[in-house]
């Protein structure tokens, strides 16, 4: 008989960690404009909530401290705390420091519970200088017309609790005790009956099985609401009835119909030491209690439906990674399978055959579609960490900056994602640091004091492109050159670009500040973000203007599992050009046709530089008699492929290379044909890039050679 | 002459399937049965639901038991449940 | 794609349980009989034709499909720095699990002639020679009389080294194609 306490605990760490971060949302925003009763409740729910949960696994430290926070978010709503910028930074620590309890739990370490005191006793002070209630009430919310709104709980309520809890309950790795505490943090347990009826005698009794059920009358300054969320977690399991206790008399008749054979005595004598005994059922008389409407809410079973931690998500379904991921590697087996019996199908000539394995393999790229979907996630998820970042970092930093997102919506693959926190968290860090200047610097720039740093995301021809832009001082051509002259990065007579220079600033070990700040100085370089984005088969360039500011721009592909490709033939050996890439195809005119590497050619006025693969790959065989160009397209430049035939559009499966081939260029992976053989998949812009510094090497080459043999050497 | 049982350490859903062996095989012996409740150090409802099932038993089976010595975790339990209604515990020690 | 543990560490107590006899593949390169310890080998197939990777140094002979994996294939030959292994009606492929970032990772290796496996004890392994032998001495384990003659065995990790090749393949290819215009220089 397994426990599922592990699993129960996990789910506690996940659903608590996604109120922290709600909660965090929210107090980022109000900081900026008032507050509204929504997100003060949404506060207050969150906090709360987590303490609920915190309590059933006796998690009693975490218990005390978010039971104080809960406090203060419950003056917050009644009216008679108003939410500052002090105010809203203590709440944003206090959530840091659960947060910090949590992770330590759920890591198993110590907690680290002294940092919690300072904040206690600032949550303290605050609520000290203000009694409750004392509220304008502007903040505070209005009628209980939803169930959700809770009654500012002013006077203390008696209820009847009826628990009969489920017979899995102790084997799901609860304990009616736990609960029964933690009624005990809410008010009082006044009267406590447990019925033990339906324990068993002799071998029928089980002892991982439950058979304790306890009627109990509870008084506390809460509402129904907060009654039922303590018990949230085995609502399902077992059967809780809660009701005002002066309703209770004309609730027995029902709880002792609906009770287990041979309780019902048990159950008469229970409530006998409660005080209670069923009374002759007739309209529920109006509550002594100053209660409001909620309450009628109450008098079902059925919980109120408003208490959802998380409103609109119940359209989504958690799913654990790993089993999409093998579910797109067989979709990924599928579309070679497909393709492998469409190209038998064409082989044998069969035309009604042809036609059904087409049938297949579109019905099967839209599975492929769908499911490389359900790994897309918004960057927005990432983008959102940022606000935080940079409010906090530039109050560290004395700066004033404000941040603008865009394009949070913009899709990507899930594993890119991941990968790509660290990577844009250094170039934002960066851009704070070393970017903008401080307000002093912008005044005498004629530059708003206030800087602004801009994240934005877009899909263009098949990628995922990412920008982090500011309006700072721009990066420092000269000093980056300086650097990297003064490393032996570069020759001190190179000619390199802008373009290349500002590249330099992610070689390892490379940084021009002046003083590097315990920011971006973490051990965490340039030269690591850049491999990272690599490592995502992605690129990153940098646009930047002196006085303007500076735009990093990451390039990423949309997904690294498949690949839309065109196939072409170059004498035996068979490539795939990543489609986005390739604008058109066109027949090589054969007054064109020649062997050496720096031909062009004249594209409807333009001017198209030319590859032949065969004599860049040295693939060593002879033209064939027709050849083909592809253009294809890298940035904003376009380029002509020489191949020999062009088999057409493929769809296939991405198979790395491995480690081995991990400094190869020109080729990004591999992929399995129809007919089983191996095709390899050009990498566009690498093989350009490629091409041209061979090109060029090549010309200093010559020139040096037609040196030499000048000067007769 | 009785038989002493001394319970200890943990006494919790953990330890249940384990102690509730124990237990029948103490009832098998059909000797007078005192169980010892005061080295327990931890104790949960599933614990309390062996010794509330071990006293009916007795009962049942004729075989006189007595529960004592509580310690704080067993008298803790017993006051916030109520369970006094359900448990015979006496003061002295075996 | 397979067992996971690269040298099979739980099986070894057991090939090994007479003490100090070891199996091994031995085949022919060359001219010469290697031979490799049988535990980290997969399969052995006959030569099909690879597809040619570019831009890479003549010891990785190209990339084959295996059932459904790419895998790539190398020339042992090139690799120990001879002349480069052509393929004949008796060439094999020998598929070898290597453990890289403790993955494990199928390389194919190119041999001239399949043997028979041999079970040679360690008292007939002497340690391989410090110079004078054909083969760099760090690529093998030690040398194993047999019968009458020496057969060199292969120490697969540095043979099959990652690090090793993966740094060889980021050497410009081209330092190869530059000669012929150094020929006439100094």
């Amino acid at each position: 008989m397994t426990l599922d306490m592990e699993l129960a605990l996990q789910t506690f760490f996940e659903e608590s960690n996604d109120l922290l971060g709600e909660m965090e949302q929210i107090l980022l925003e109000v900081e900026a404009e008032t507050t509204t009763p929504e997100q003060l409740n949404a506060l207050f729910r969150a906090m709360h909530t987590i303490k609920g949960s915190a309590g059933l696994f006796a998690l009693d430290d975490v218990v005390r401290f978010t039971h104080q926070v809960e406090n203060a978010l419950d003056r917050l709503r009644d009216g008679s705390l108003r939410l500052d910028e002090d105010l809203a930074g203590l709440l944003l620590r206090c959530h840091d420091h659960v947060k910090s309890l949590l992770d330590a739990l759920a890591a198993k370490d110590t907690l680290p519970i002294a940092a919690g005191l300072p904040l206690l006793a600032e949550l303290s002070a605050r609520l000290d200088a203000v009694a409750p209630g004392h509220g304008d009430g502007a903040a505070g919310p209005t009628v209980a017309s939803d169930a959700a709104a809770p009654a500012s709980g002013q006077t203390a309520s008696s209820w009847l609790l009826s628990l009969r809890f489920g017979p899995d309950l102790l084997r799901n790795g609860m304990d009616p005790a736990s609960f029964i505490r933690y009624l005990h943090t809410m008010g009082r347990v006044v009267a406590i009956a447990p019925v033990t009826a339906t324990l068993p005698a002799g071998a029928d009794f089980n002892p991982e099985t439950n058979y304790l059920r306890l009627e109990l009358v509870f008084e506390g300054t809460v509402d129904a609401g907060a009654l039922w969320d303590a018990f949230e977690f085995v609502r399902e399991d077992s059967r809780i009835h809660i009701c005002p206790l002066a309703e209770a008399p004309a609730q027995l008749a029902g709880l002792l119909a609906e009770a287990e054979p041979g309780e019902a005595e048990a159950l008469l004598a229970a409530w006998l030491r409660l005080g209670l005994s069923p009374q002759a059922a007739h309209a529920p008389e109006p509550a002594a209690a100053p209660v409001t409407a909620v309450h009628d809410a109450v008098k079902t079973a059925a919980p109120p439906e408003a208490r959802q931690p998380r409103p609109p998500e119940s359209k989504f379904i958690k799913v654990e990674a790993g089993k999409l991921d093998k579910l797109i590697n067989l979709i990924g087996e599928l579309v070679i399978a497909g393709a492998a019996a469409n190209l038998m199908a064409r082989r044998a000539d069969q035309t009604p055959l042809v036609e059904a394995t087409l049938t297949i393999s579109n019905l099967i790229e839209q599975i492929r579609a769908g499911t490389l979907s359900m790994r897309m996630i918004q960057i927005g998820e990432i983008f959102n960490r940022f606000p935080r970042v940079v409010r906090d970092v530039s109050h560290e930093l004395g700066k004033d900056i404000q941040l603008t997102i865009s394009g949070a919506d913009t899709e990507l693959d899930k594993s890119m994602v991941d990968k790509l926190g660290d990577p844009l968290m250094h170039i934002v860090r960066n851009a704070i640091d070393h970017g903008i200047e401080d307000s002093a610097q912008r005044r005498a720039a004629g530059k708003p004091d206030e800087g602004t740093i801009w994240l934005n995301a877009y899909h263009e021809s098949g990628s995922v492109v990412i920008e982090v832009a500011d309006d700072g001082a721009g990066l420092r051509r000269e000093r980056i050159l300086a650097k990297a002259i003064e490393r032996n990065l570069v020759a001190a007579d190179a000619a390199l670009s802008d373009q290349d220079i500002f590249k330099l600033i992610f070689e390892p070990g490379f940084s021009t500040a002046e003083h590097v700040t315990n920011l971006s100085g973490r051990g965490v370089g340039m030269d690591v973000v850049r491999k990272s984005i690599e490592q995502l088969r992605g690129s990153v360039e940098i646009d930047s203007e002196p006085q303007l500011g500076s735009t990093f721009r990451i390039r990423l592909p949309l997904t690294l599992a498949i690949i839309d490709g065109f196939l072409v033939q170059n004498g035996d050996a068979t490539f795939v050009v990543p489609l986005e890439a390739v604008i058109e195809c066109i027949e090589l005119p054969p007054a064109q046709r020649q062997d050496n590497g720096h031909d062009c050619l004249n594209l409807r006025g333009e001017i198209l530089p030319l590859l032949h693969l065969s004599t860049f790959f040295e693939l060593g065989a002879a033209p064939g008699k027709r050849q083909n160009v592809v253009v294809v397209r890298f940035g904003d430049s376009k380029a002509g492929l020489v191949v020999d035939e062009l088999l057409g559009e493929y769809q296939t499966v991405i198979k790395p290379l491995g480690s081995l081939f991990r400094h190869l260029k020109a080729i990004s992976g591999s992929t399995i044909l129809g007919t089983g053989e191996v095709a390899l998949i050009l990498d566009i812009p690498s093989l350009i890039h490629y091409a041209t510094r061979k090109e060029s090497e090549r010309y200093s080459l010559e020139s040096e050679w037609g040196k030499r043999s000048r000067s007769g050497g | 002459m009785s038989h002493c049982l001394s319970l200890s350490g943990e006494a919790t859903i953990f330890q249940a399937a384990e102690l509730h062996h124990t237990l029948l095989d103490a009832l098998a012996q059909a000797q007078p049965l005192r169980v010892d409740l005061s080295a327990i150090t931890e104790f949960d409802c599933a614990a309390a639901q062996l010794l509330i099932w071990l006293q009916r038993e007795g009962r049942r089976l004729g075989v006189p038991l007595a529960l004592c010595a509580p310690g704080a975790p067993v008298r803790e339990l017993i006051a916030l449940l109520g369970l006094d209604t359900e448990l015979d515990v006496e003061e002295e020690r075996a | 794609m397979g067992a996971l543990n690269l040298r099979k560490r739980d099986h070894g107590p057991a090939v090994e349980a007479a003490p100090e006899i070891g199996q091994y593949l031995t085949f022919q390169l060359g001219g010469e009989t290697f031979a490799i310890g049988i535990l980290v080998i997969k399969e052995i197939l006959e030569y099909v034709p690879l597809t040619v990777v570019p831009l890479l140094p003549g010891f990785v002979r190209g990339v084959m499909n295996l059932r459904g994996a790419v895998v790539p294939v190398l020339d042992l030959s090139l690799r120990f720095a001879r002349d480069k292994t052509v393929v004949a009606h008796r060439t094999c492929i020998v598929i070898i699990e290597v453990s890289y970032n403790e993955q494990p990772h199928y390389l194919g290796v190119l041999v001239d002639t399949v043997h028979e496996v041999l079970a040679i004890p360690d008292s007939e392994i002497e340690p391989p020679p410090q110079f004078g032998s054909k083969v760099r001495a760090d690529f093998l384990d030690g040398m194993a009389k047999v019968e009458d003659h020496f057969v060199m065995l292969l120490n697969v990790d540095k043979v099959l080294s990652e690090d090793e090749m993966a740094l060889l393949t980021d050497m410009k290819p081209d330092a190869a194609a530059a000669p012929e215009m150094q020929l006439e220089t100094e």
